[in-house]
């Protein structure tokens, strides 16, 4: 434990550092320093969550700083942050080393000193919120984390986009962050402490009404990081203003802080013993993940398109936590613990997908200047690489074997069906529903990758600064390799990754169980307790086994357990069906070879409808890709409003017909609009009082007085 | 609802146009004025003064003998007008003809059942191509012999192409030609595809498609009737080989230019 704590002080100081350094060195060193120093800091962090994953001690708590009122101040050491701490180990590494080059592009316009320091407190305040270990030091850690990456948003602020999203970010942070203060409060005042280990340690003390307040309050709360319907308003406005770096960042890991807020007062303070919390969890994350991957199919900027994904794949983390709550709520321990660890799984793949992705798209923005899908095309000739990695991130998002979201989203849908062990209607029919829209979900989400990859990377270049687009430098080539070996690695090696997932809620959920009931030990010996003898050998007839002496862990074959009378209901293997897919191509290949053998080839030009020159405008627009979706999906989206304005010479001859097209998200129209009339009304009533004469104010002077004193007498 | 000849055919049993008559000609009696034929030879004087009124020059006087040649008629009836006239118009006369004489034409026999055709129109006035669109209604009902329209040339095995060939069309029909894949028949309907009709005088108007692209079936009239149509569909597939198809035919002198 020790050493996870001086990893953790290495980290924590190297941020100090950095930002020190950042504002001592020379102007074109920065970004130099920033690479090095995130670098080391994700290192360290990394390690740190290794240790601390790998560690039999459960719990650990170091106070730091004794305060007059409020007590010892401490950090929390457990297996829950050791898990966040790696993946944000695993996403800050790669990031960190894409910026040294990135930043280059920005030092014409913009210090980077300030940047500097923002990242490097950022980075200093993820660590902190992961390993805090009382309410002050989470919140504090949380506000400097909700400040940075808004000053980090609005920091191109030579373009009037950026500024305002960076303030529309934080208003809807600090509303969040005030939200689940009140739970924090609500906690703290029922346990008597401001630690999360003595909170832990007094669970009996909270009725039910109170745990609902908490968790409507620390939900609201942190769903606003998260990006959950209906407050995930500011995610598609934000990320896509920000820097590159600081965009993947944003996706990838502060995204998932909200998540870690959720688990770490949901599932691990206060263990939610209400079906109903899991279901309405389970319809928000539907929702959110309909909505999200609906959008991000219909957007024209690739940024804009990744961002409505991130807010798809909280939703699907966010199914899977609620799912993993109702089986909690309903003594299903197992399962829960299935539920959480696909969270985890979840939310592991989509920071590293979702960071090549966007350190892609912040790629294609630096060579091409343009993030308009309908303005890229035929990168694939230009940037290899670029478009290579791009295309292992779709389909990992995609959730296409064998690349890495296919497992975790298998596991939800297969998670979700087991509902129907808790024999009650009513939750069978909820996770029903959910696991259909899971589906629709992935099934949306190639359509969204497809055109994007279509649309951005293959094709013909459509303007010349696509045409002219070259190829990024090594350092960043290297940054997105690493993510998309990441990508391939998880993706074929879930089973390796299944036990370190299920160990990171440990002890709230039994982490060996839930790894033994999803992996087989089709390695080890026949006869184990849990599976049927016969029916473990039918299974190695057919080949389960092949490589039990070379290869780790305990099998390669992930399975749900069914009752008795099925004891399998159903099962996956993407190791061993990565090489029944090679297989199977080299077959197609050659099977296409064989029948066409005989036939004669003409090579002629692509047709082009009898055009003399096919120009590249002419081509399939991601626009028009996007159609049919927007059709479908009309009654939901109905995303513009059309206002045409029509002028004419003395009221009848018309000579302009003017249209504005007003484009709206969803959310807009039934969440944020509706607030914003209804504060503008209270404003307007209010406004009444002042009336501009000295005799109302005078009264009202008076009157306040005398309330004040009325209060003081009575209170 | 316009669209009810589902409805129609149901009530009324059948609409869809037998094709041939009890004699196994194609039924074009009263559709057409049929095809020119020289009854009878005249004297030079006459026979020059009816070439000159042929505004297709479709009528040629050479070695002495009045020649006409239907792929250049349009039907304008000009020849036939007097009652004395050497030339009358029979609908016995074949309207479909292979331009090689020899069967290979024909497509291979996997594509007896089913063919996909794409139709060009390379400038034409919009009569064959009227008569190209009946082939999908009611009465005529290509599709229950199995001959379909495509979109596109990657899938067709039949180019159907009404019009001159005008310069302008010209491209496109090589390009659509080249994007097929063999085996390809390309069937010229109509006289202006077969010889540029009157526009073959223009600077622009093209002088028939097969200066363009090779053309392997030649379907005559100015416009031929859907059953015509159909009928050339049915000869290059080897179902049915009417009487009516001659594979030999003789080049007509260059038309003359003003
Ligand atoms: S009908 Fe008209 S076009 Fe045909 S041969 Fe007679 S004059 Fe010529």
């Amino acid at each position: 434990m020790t050493a996870a704590l001086i990893m953790l002080i290495i980290s924590l100081s190297s941020c100090v550092i950095t930002a020190i350094g950042a504002l001592l060195v020379r102007r074109s060193y920065i970004s130099h320093v920033l690479a090095v120093g995130g670098s080391i800091i994700s290192l360290c962090a990394l390690a740190a969550g290794w240790i601390m994953l790998a560690n039999p001690t459960l719990q650990h708590s170091v106070s730091y700083l004794t305060l007059p009122l409020a007590g010892h101040l401490s950090l929390r050491l457990n297996r829950l942050s050791g898990m966040f701490l790696i993946v944000f180990g695993l996403v800050c590494l790669p990031i960190s080393i894409f910026s040294l080059r990135y930043l280059e592009k920005m030092l014409k316009n913009y210090s980077l000193r300030f940047y500097g320091v923002w990242y490097s407190s950022l980075l200093f305040s993820i660590v902190l919120i992961l390993i805090a270990g009382d309410i002050i030091t989470f919140f504090t850690a949380w506000e400097l984390m909700s400040v940075t990456s808004a000053l980090l948003v609005a920091y191109e602020h030579k373009n009037d986009k950026g500024p305002a999203a960076g303030w529309l970010m934080l208003i809807t942070s600090e509303t969040g962050a005030l939200a689940f203060l009140g739970s924090f409060i609500l906690l703290a005042v029922n346990a008597h402490t401001l630690q999360f280990s003595g909170i832990l340690a007094h669970p009996g003390s909270f009725s039910p009404g109170l745990r609902a307040i908490i968790f409507v309050l620390s939900f609201f709360g942190f769903a606003t990081k998260t990006g959950l319907v209906p407050v995930n308003f500011w995610l598609p406005r934000a990320h896509p203003e920000a820097p590159g770096p600081i965009s993947a960042l944003l996706s990838a890991f502060i995204l998932n802080c909200g998540i870690y807020g959720i688990f770490l007062i949901n599932v691990v303070l206060l263990p939610v013993r209400s079906v109903w919390i899991g279901v309405a969890v389970m319809t928000i994350g539907t929702v959110t993940a309909i909505l999200g991957i609906l959008y991000a199919s219909i957007s024209d900027d690739i940024k804009t398109v990744l961002a409505h994904s991130s807010s798809e794949n909280m939703g699907l983390m966010t199914i899977a936590t609620g799912a993993g709550m109702i089986f909690l709520a309903s003594h299903a321990p197992v399962l829960a613990g299935i539920g959480f660890m696909v969270a985890i799984f979840q939310m592991t793949n989509h920071s590293i997908y979702k960071a090549l992705l966007f350190l892609c798209a912040a790629a294609v923005h630096r060579q091409t200047n343009t993030r308009s899908l309908d303005k890229l095309g035929g990168l694939i000739k230009a940037m290899p690489w670029t478009s290579g990695t791009f295309l292992i991130g779709a389909l990992s998002i995609s959730a296409l074997p064998p690349f890495s979201g296919f497992t975790s989203e298998w596991l939800l849908i297969q998670t979700l069906l087991q509902a129907t062990t808790l024999h009650s209607t009513a939750l069978e029919l909820a996770c029903a529903i959910a696991a259909v829209f899971v589906g629709l979900t992935a099934a949306l989400s190639i359509t969204c990758f497809v055109r994007v990859f279509s649309m951005g990377f293959l094709g013909h270049p459509r303007t010349q600064t696509a045409k002219n687009a070259k190829e990024i430098p090594h350092s960043m080539r290297y940054s997105l390799g690493l993510l998309a070996m990441l990508c391939i690695g998880i993706g074929i090696l879930p089973t390796i990754c299944i036990p370190i997932f299920s160990r990171a809620l440990s002890p709230g959920v039994n982490s060996v169980a839930v790894s033994n009931s999803l992996i087989p030990p089709f390695f080890s010996q026949i006869g184990h307790s849990f599976l049927n003898p016969n029916f473990q050998r039918s299974f190695l007839n057919i080949g389960a086994g092949i490589g039990q002496h070379t290869l780790p862990g305990s099998s390669m074959v992930i399975l749900h357990q069914g009752g008795t009378a099925n004891p399998v209901t159903f099962a996956t293997s993407p190791f061993y069906g990565v090489f029944v897919l090679i297989l199977l191509l080299l077959l197609t290949r050659l099977a296409v070879k064989i029948i066409t053998r005989n036939r004669t080839k003409l090579t002629v030009p692509a047709w082009t409808g009898g055009m003399r020159k096919l120009l590249p405008e002419m081509t399939y627009t991601s626009t028009a890709f996007a159609k049919p979706v927007n059709v479908i999906f009309q009654s939901v989206i109905h995303n513009r409003t059309v206002i045409e304005e029509r002028d004419a010479v003395h009221e009848h001859f018309r000579s302009v017909i003017h249209r504005h097209v007003k484009e709206s998200h969803i959310i807009d129209r039934y969440f944020l609009e509706p607030i914003g009339k209804i504060v503008v009304s209270i404003a307007n009533t209010i406004a009444k009082l002042h009336t501009g004469r000295i005799k109302h104010y005078s009264t009202l002077v008076l009157f306040t007085f005398v309330t004040t004193l009325i209060i003081a007498i009575f209170v | 609802m316009t669209n009810t000849w589902i409805l129609r055919g149901i009530i009324h049993r059948k609409k869809t146009e037998k094709r041939y008559d009890s004699d196994g000609l194609v039924l074009t009696k009263g559709i057409t004025l049929g095809l020119p034929f020289v009854k009878k030879q005249v004297s030079s004087e006459n026979a020059i003064q009816l070439v000159s009124i042929c505004p297709t020059q479709a009528l040629v006087y050479e070695n002495n003998k009045l020649n006409v040649y239907p792929e250049r008629c349009i039907r304008c009836d000009r020849c036939v007008e007097d009652n004395l006239s050497p030339i009358v118009m029979t609908n016995d006369q074949p309207s479909v003809r292979w331009s090689n004489p020899d069967n290979s034409v024909l497509l291979p026999h996997q594509f007896r059942r089913s063919i996909h055709i794409r139709i060009v129109d390379a400038g034409d006035c919009g009569g064959c191509y009227n008569e190209v669109r009946q082939l999908n209604n009611p009465f005529y009902n290509m599709h229950r012999f199995g001959f379909f329209i495509t979109p596109t040339p990657r899938n067709a095995d039949v180019l159907m192409v009404v019009g001159s060939g005008t310069r302008q069309m010209q491209y496109a029909l090589q390009a659509t030609y080249e994007a097929m894949p063999t085996p390809k028949i390309v069937i010229a309907v109509g006289t202006c595809a077969l010889s540029g009709n009157m526009w073959s005088k223009s600077l622009t108007g093209g002088t028939g498609i097969k200066n363009v692209i090779p053309v392997d079936v030649e379907v005559m009239g100015s416009p031929p009737t859907p059953l015509t149509i159909i009928q050339s569909l049915f000869s290059i597939t080897g179902r049915q080989m009417p009487a009516s198809i001659i594979s030999s035919k003789t080049e007509p002198p260059e038309m003359k230019r003003d």
